[in-house]
């Protein structure tokens, strides 16, 4: 009788601290309780989105009254449909899903300079996707509900058409920063390099890297990338650089599995970084204070 | 005392598991007339003549047609809306089949994505059939007693059932209606409707396109002439597009959306149109 006591709390025991531990384990990856209480990787906090997946290219726009936009795979009653996520990134709150009058591909957006245009481009490999044959649709910012079919010159969209864009032989990937003083090109199929506005090299900040996300420019001069890490960690890394001179400013290197699903994104005042990633059908929204 | 009350709450709570499990148009809903639905049956037990239409089809249909004198019905499916036929639901086509009055299937054929393109919400041609009902209208003219096409060029249907650009205010025609729908509801892109036999009214589906949201789908059914809304059925479960008129009931029937892959069915649902019901 006293023997099987004895066992059982001995059972008991084994799992409360196999319990224990995989809590501390849990707790102790990127962005987990105890990374964030001990403020190891500057994570602040986690938002899901379930039902939403994001893609390489999916590049959250700013909608400029603190909300962002992302173009996004959702659950729908038809299946995993393409649309748009409206959604404050600070708090989590969604501001709607919008469906998108766009067939396959993830879309890239552009807000007008008065703030008042969504402009919804096809992405750089699959163009004519519009229902009408076009590359592009347009939307009122506040209200995503109503297209009308634009015209774009070009695939390589960068930027709200008549807004300043880096020069074509700077590649699809290069973005005017720093209110036009700097140019980031390059990342994936060339090294990330940082030019003044007259195209001088300021700094090579990173190798080409294919698997790397397109950088991200905040309103306070930091750039900020998300990369695959050292293979012996498992798990992905950002890198910071400042945008006037390239210095890197430090990295977040990410706990085994911690896998980027989109590119990073700041917040309009460049205090918060924020971070997609997936998890089962769902988004997950790592946010972090800037460095 | 002691014991009138537990056997109360033992009834209470009965009735209580009997309406969750039932749902509101289970045995128990219908009792309690929740919802505004009638009926739940599955699509082989489809009942559009007065007696029961046992097709041998099962799948969630994207569009359902019936023909003007009610003797054949047509089903669209594609590779959101899934069919179950020989060789399988085949991804890159729009399949189409039609049933006679007895459920006998008549013919099914596909229609290649390459021809008839699906739009954003997965759609590739409007189902429907000629006013004699000798023609089924996909893409291109099927002769509906054989199934052969007769027609190759893309030919516009004349069925009354179409969609409408999903906004505040919509136009069937010229009268503007405006939807009633809870703030936050964004609906899919375009509206599906179904218009009465006798031409007067219309039901409107709207479906939540996405996210959080206890009501996921709306119909409303409007006097076309006047606007003025007759019915509204606000539904909890998810539906596929399709929307019907019960040619001898005055109802409408939609599906709900189940699982869309191979071998999923779908139940339909009747919900009333007006106060006849």
């Amino acid at each position: 009788m006293r023997r099987g006591r004895l066992i059982a709390a001995a059972v008991a025991a084994l799992a409360l601290v196999g319990a224990a531990g995989l809590a501390a384990w849990q707790g102790s990856r990127t962005c987990g309780w105890i990374d964030r209480a001990l403020g190891r990787s500057g994570c602040l906090g986690t938002v899901v989105y379930q039902g939403v997946v994001p893609s390489r290219n999916s590049i959250a726009q700013a909608l400029g009254d603190g909300r962002a936009v992302m173009a996004v795979e959702m659950r729908t009653p038809d299946g995993w449909r393409p649309g748009l996520l409206v959604f404050d990134p600070e708090t989590g709150a969604e501001g709607g899903r919008y469906p998108l009058p766009l067939r396959g591909g993830v879309a890239r957006l552009f807000l007008s300079p008065d703030g008042t245009r969504l402009l919804i481009a096809c992405g750089v490999i699959r163009q004519s996707c519009t229902e009408s044959g076009g590359d592009a649709v347009v939307a009122q910012r506040d209200d995503l509900r109503v297209f009308a079919d634009v015209p774009v010159e070009g695939r390589s969209l960068t930027a709200y058409p008549g807004t300043p864009t880096p020069p074509e032989e700077y590649s699809f990937e290069a973005v005017v920063a720093a209110r036009g003083s700097r140019i980031l090109a390059g990342g994936s199929t060339r090294p990330l390099v940082l030019l003044d506005a007259d195209g001088s090299r300021i700094a090579e900040l990173a190798k080409r890297d294919m698997s790397a996300f397109p950088a991200a420019v905040s309103a306070s001069g930091i750039i900020a990338r998300g990369e695959p890490g050292a293979p012996e960690r498992g798990g992905d890394r950002l890198r910071f650089w400042d945008v006037q001179d390239g210095a890197e400013l430090g990295r977040i290197e990410g706990s085994a599995g911690w896998r980027l699903r989109a590119p990073p994104f700041w917040s309009e005042d460049g205090a918060s970084l924020f971070v997609p990633r997936g998890q089962r059908g769902a988004m997950l929204l790592d946010r972090f204070r800037a460095p | 005392m002691t014991r009138a009350l537990l056997l109360v709450a033992l009834l209470l709570g009965a009735g209580g598991a009997g309406f969750a499990l039932s749902g509101p148009c289970g045995w128990a809903g219908q009792v309690a007339g929740g919802g505004g639905c009638l009926a739940a049956f599955a699509l082989r037990d489809l009942v559009v003549t007065g007696g029961a239409l046992a097709t041998d089809a099962q799948g969630r249909p994207e569009q359902l047609r019936l023909s003007p004198d009610g003797t054949a019905m047509a089903i669209s499916c594609n590779a959101l809306y899934t069919c179950d036929l020989p060789g399988g639901n085949k991804p890159r086509q729009t399949r189409v089949m039609l049933f006679d009055r007895d459920g006998e299937r008549r013919w099914f054929v596909g229609i290649e994505h390459r021809h008839a393109p699906p739009d954003a919400d997965g759609r590739a041609f409007d189902l429907g059939f000629s006013p004699s009902g000798n023609v089924v209208f996909a893409h291109v003219a099927f002769d509906a007693a054989s199934g052969q096409v007769i027609l190759t060029r893309q030919h516009p249907s004349p069925d009354p059932n179409a969609r409408l650009p999903a906004g505040a205010e919509i136009r069937p025609g010229a009268t503007r209606l405006a939807l009633d729908l809870p703030d936050g509801f964004i609906p899919f892109l375009r509206l599906d409707s179904a218009r009465s036999p006798d031409g007067d009214r219309i039901a409107i589906l709207a479906r939540r396109f996405s996210g959080p949201g206890k009501l996921r789908a709306a119909i409303r059914i409007h006097d076309i002439a006047s606007g003025r809304l007759l019915a509204a059925h606000d539904i909890d479960r998810e539906l596929a597009p399709a929307i019907l008129w019960h040619p001898q009931r005055d109802a409408v029937i939609v599906a709900l959306a189940g699982t869309p892959a191979a071998g999923a069915d779908s139940e339909l649902r009747l919900y009333a149109a007006g106060a006849g019901e």
